[in-house]
């Protein structure tokens, strides 16, 4: 199973395409959708979940050609929007077994089985019974994955799943993705860096609707290899490497700043080479585009 | 399976909160308030629909409810989320449907409901329970085409400015449609979904029942057809966008019939109604040349008591088709009680039927009638002398489906009047369904003013008025041949049909009375015997059986008080007594005037019409002692110079039979009661201070002073205050 992507174009009007010519294969495993805001990952995840008509290219999943077996591709299909409502008046088991219903799952007895577990993987058990108005936004979201996963999806697509999850929650939700991921093609939008770098093995970079890089994680990281410098400096020199470097974070310590800067040759005379990682790759990749 | 689910989760997303407890609130509340205050239950169809007033509310909480449900998804942001699941749009939309519709229908269906358990209880019977259920049930169609527009509507935007558009289209179908569309173009009501009874008088009466006119089920057809067509659509549009292709040829398919199959049944309705329009304009047409002044004019009631050729000995052979052809075969005798000799003989057949023949004698004779005329001139071979009788034969036959515009307090509707249907026969004497001897006027037009809903323009349209001619007593034979069983009402009493083949006839004779109506269909009869005398009620089989019975008693014995107390007080003045059989009928239709003056001002009555049958307006019953009584009274002042209309002496005349026969003390009139108590105070102190003699006395000089002859009203005051103050004066 896996998702080849070939020249997908999105284009509204007149204004510039929202995904333009967009090449990419992506294999079972999790893969990562890397890219700031407005970069276009939304519009080619509601496109991959049939949601978005294209505009021209070709999407195959699996046997499937997008906007010709649409249907098909539902039934292979679980999907966590960037943004989505819940109907408040229900249980959290009432509403996945109405999604549950939605996907085919006609055996009561599975769609009861398949529920209890994935609300117990993702903590919700207590919570099964209350309406989901009583929510919080956390537990919301984890009701937002149980649907996506429902249903033994051979395509997950999951846009900022952990989004309003605390840390706890969050691992949780990367390790449940890792045991699924087997067999599957997950497709994992986020601009948080450190979900890919736990889970991916491949992933894309997109801004402005186009790829700017496609690989795996090494690859990226690589990408930054002997550009990555610390130190520590005072807030005057730190706005000033600002100006001139691109600054991967920057901690307030006893004695200064302490930053991380992104640059070709030593940054400041007490700068240290660093071993370069995901972020350190991201950033560079994305130029002034990363933040 | 995954159907019944998802109704189950439309159901508990409607149900949980507290939504639908305030809706069954409201609903609760408008049933209440056109059910329970001021019911109209003697009827119970008319009560039934009565109670459908309460589905107004409804239809416009469908039409919002299905805007929502549209638009849910856009409400709680899980459209996105939704729109990925590999569901079936037919089996959601559907859900959404029903999951409004079943419990919005059970509530549309209550009236029909508590019909069935009224009119069963009632004594209806169990054939016009049935067909008033079907009716009352079919209020569900305006129903479910208000969810379809709602989920039409919802869906071309999610704005919430959506609902100000859904709240203008309802008013405009309803409000819109009711107040102008009847001016613009009167034979588009199918553009009034509701059908509701109030509106459109035609769907109901009080007599006939619930309307079996086919234009009622077209347009229940028209719009089930609509809004099944606006939900295939609705249906195929989802599923085309969402890719769903298997079944599209199909759903394609039906909607476009269903909108076809609607764009035809339009096109039979204005069909219809435009022969209709046509018929009623033509009526005008004839008559029109009869001055609206000759219904009121004195001489022509009064030649209408001296005819030059008499009929007698009716022998009427009368075959309904099934449809509405009506064919008679007539035999009856002409005399000649002028003193002049008469080469042609003028007889009188409304101009709806064509003649196939006519022999004088039995030999066929010339005849000629002008087009659209209703005298037929006969050229017997010999001229009729002075004294002399002649047998006629004649076959004719018509289509008899007769629509009027009749004035309401808001303008006009439009009314069936007289019709020979397959279930159903009206065809009072008068309207001239039979031949009459001589030339008679049947029907003149008239202009009725009214102000439009605008309230500004005074408007205007013409009106047919049916004419009552008087004609001697005679015998009639009828033999009515009919498709279908039905009872008809003859001289008084109920006569079932008895089976011949296929067919079904009935025979009755009627002997010496004024004339004979052909009244058939799901009617009840009830008589009560007073004496010597029957008085009996024709009803609709709608009718409470125990509050008919009830009303029946009470004119009976209202007729018996008003006849015994006339004749205490004017004695051998009273010519024109009740007669053995009196029968009654209420009817909701435009009636002529019961009485006019004739030349001389004695009262005319038109009591012993044609008609056989003493039509009464449906809406007495209610005070039926009090709207009743004027016309008891004046039928036995008939001949007598009388004012008809002298309403406080009624009053007066109706408190004294009350006092004779019920008792009480105290003033005999409550001066609460009324807004000029000036001479009912009088009144009762001269009742006070009289004994019964004088008081007779006084009541037959108070009616002559009444009746006198004035030159304005302000004098008639006068001398009816004069004439008062000078009685009272006279008894200390």
């Amino acid at each position: 199973m896996e998702v080849r992507i070939e020249q997908l174009t999105k284009s509204y009007g007149n204004r510039p395409p929202a995904l333009d010519h967009i090449d990419i294969t992506i294999p079972s495993g999790i893969f990562g959708l890397l890219g700031p805001n407005g970069a276009g990952k939304s519009t080619l995840m509601q496109i991959l979940a049939t949601i978005l008509p294209q505009s021209s290219g070709n999407v195959r999943i699996g046997p499937y050609t997008l906007g010709k077996d649409d249907p098909a591709i539902r039934q292979i299909l679980g999907y966590l929007p960037q943004e989505f409502g819940l109907y408040k008046k229900l249980t959290g088991e009432e509403f996945l077994d109405y999604v549950a219903i939605m996907k085919g799952i006609k055996d009561a007895g599975r769609r009861k089985r398949q529920i209890a577990e994935l609300l117990e993987r993702l903590n919700m058990s207590v919570h099964a019974r209350t309406k989901i108005a009583r929510y919080s936004g956390g537990m919301k979201q984890r009701i937002g994955i149980a649907q996506a996963l429902l249903g033994d999806p051979k395509l997950v697509i999951v846009d900022e799943p952990t989004a309003g999850l605390d840390p706890e929650e969050r691992i949780r939700f990367r390790n449940l993705l890792d045991e699924w991921s087997a067999g599957r093609v997950i497709l994992l939008s986020t601009h948080i860096v450190s979900d890919i770098e736990t889970s991916c093995t491949r992933l894309a970079i997109l801004r402005k609707g186009k790829i700017v890089f496609n690989g795996g994680r090494q690859e990226l990281a690589a990408k930054a290899e002997g550009k990555v410098w610390t130190g520590t400096v005072s807030e005057r020199e730190a706005d000033e490497l600002r100006s001139r470097f691109q600054v991967v974070n920057s901690r307030r310590t006893a004695a200064g700043l302490e930053v991380r800067v992104i640059a070709d040759g030593r940054p400041f005379p007490e700068a240290q080479p660093a071993a370069a990682g995901l972020e350190d790759g991201y950033i560079l990749t994305m130029g002034a585009d990363a933040v | 399976m995954s159907f019944a689910r998802y109704l189950t989760v439309e159901w508990k997303l409607w149900g949980r909160g507290p939504l639908v407890w305030i809706l069954l609130l409201i609903f609760a509340g408008v049933y209440y308030l056109v059910a329970f205050l001021d019911p109209d239950d003697a009827d119970v169809g008319r009560y039934a629909l009565q109670q459908s007033m309460f589905l107004f509310p409804v239809f416009f909480v469908a039409l919002l409810l299905a805007m929502y449900a549209t638009r849910r998804e856009a409400v709680t942001r899980n459209g996105p989320l939704l729109a990925a699941m590999p569901y079936r749009s037919p089996q959601l939309i559907a859900a959404k449907l029903f999951g409004i519709g079943i419990p919005l229908t059970l509530l549309a269906w209550v009236p029909a409901l508590l019909y069935a358990a009224q009119a069963a209880d009632a004594g209806v019977p169990a054939s016009a329970i049935r067909y008033g259920v079907f009716v009352l049930l079919s209020s569900a169609v305006p129903l479910w085409y208000m969810i379809a527009l709602g989920f039409v509507i919802g869906s071309i935007t999610h704005k919430r400015w959506n609902y100000i558009l859904g709240i203008v289209v309802f008013l405009l179908l309803t409000y819109g449609v009711n107040m102008r569309l009847q001016y613009w173009a009167p034979y588009m009501q199918i553009a009034d979904f509701t059908r509701m009874s109030f509106f459109y008088p035609d769907s109901y009466s009080k007599v006939w029942g619930f309307s079996r006119d086919p234009v009622f089920w077209m347009n229940r057809a028209f719009y089930l057809l609509i809004a099944a067509g606006l939900i295939l659509l609705l249906i195929a549009l989802v599923k085309n966008r969402r890719g769903e292709k298997r079944l599209l040829p199909v759903w394609h398919a039906s909607w476009a019939a269903c909108f076809a199959s609607a764009i035809v049944i339009v096109a039979f309705y204005v069909g219809i109604w435009s022969d209709r329009m046509a018929q009623i304009e033509q009526e005008y047409d004839v008559y029109r040349s009869v001055a609206d002044a000759d219904r009121f004019a004195v001489p022509e009631l009064a030649r209408e008591t001296e005819p030059k050729l008499v009929a007698s000995d009716y022998d009427l052979d009368v075959t309904l088709g099934g449809g509405r052809t009506v064919k008679v075969k007539a035999k009856f005798d002409v005399t000649n009680v002028s003193d002049e000799t008469l080469e042609t003989v003028p007889i009188t057949l409304r101009h709806w039927f064509a003649v196939n023949g006519v022999a004088v004698d039995g030999q066929p004779v010339d005849w000629h009638r002008e087009p659209g005329s209703d005298t037929l001139r006969l050229t017997p071979a010999e001229p009729l002398e002075p004294g002399s009788s002649v047998a006629v034969e004649t076959e004719y036959e018509g289509e008899v489906d007769i629509w009027r515009r009749e004035g309401t307090f808001y303008g006009f509707d439009y009314k069936r009047t007289y019709f020979a249907d397959r279930n159903a026969v009206f065809l009072p004497g008068m309207i001239g369904w039979y031949p009459l001897a001589g030339e008679h006027k049947l029907a003149s037009v008239s202009e009725i003013f009214y102000i439009d809903t605008s309230g500004q323009k005074r408007k205007s349209v013409h009106v047919l008025n049916d004419l009552v001619p008087t004609v001697p007593d005679t015998n009639f034979s009828v033999t009515v041949e009919s498709s279908s069983p039905m009872s008809f009402v003859f001289n008084g009493r109920l006569i079932e049909p008895v089976r011949s083949g296929t067919r079904y006839v009935t025979a009755a004779d009627a002997q010496r009375v004024s004339g004979v109506s052909l009244i058939g269909g799901e009617l009840t009869t009830f008589t009560e015997t007073i004496g010597d005398r029957n008085v009996t009620l024709i009803a609709g089989a709608q009718t409470d059986r125990a509050k008919a019975r009830k009303r029946v008693q009470q004119l009976a014995q209202l007729a018996e008080r008003v006849e015994t107390e006339m004749l205490a007080v004017w004695g051998d003045q009273i010519v024109h007594r009740f007669r053995p059989q009196e029968t009654f009928m209420f009817v909701d239709l435009n009636l002529p005037d019961a009485f006019s003056h004739a030349v001389d001002g004695t009262l005319v009555t038109m009591w012993d019409s044609m008609n056989g049958v003493i039509f009464l307006p449906e809406n007495i019953g209610y005070n039926l002692a009090s709207d009743a009584f004027p016309y008891l009274f004046n039928r036995l002042m008939a001949g007598n110079r009388a004012d008809a209309y002298a309403t406080e002496f009624h009053e007066l005349f109706r408190a004294y039979i009350d006092r004779q026969y019920e008792g009480g003390e105290g003033p005999l009139i409550d001066l609460k009661r009324y807004r000029v108590p000036r001479t009912f105070q009088l009144v009762n102190e001269i009742y006070d201070r009289s004994d019964e003699a004088q008081f007779r006395a006084f009541l037959k000089d108070y009616f002559e002073v009444l009746s006198g002859d004035y030159k304005n009203l302000r004098e008639r005051e006068e001398k009816v205050w004069q004439f008062l103050s000078e009685t009272a004066g006279e008894r200390p």
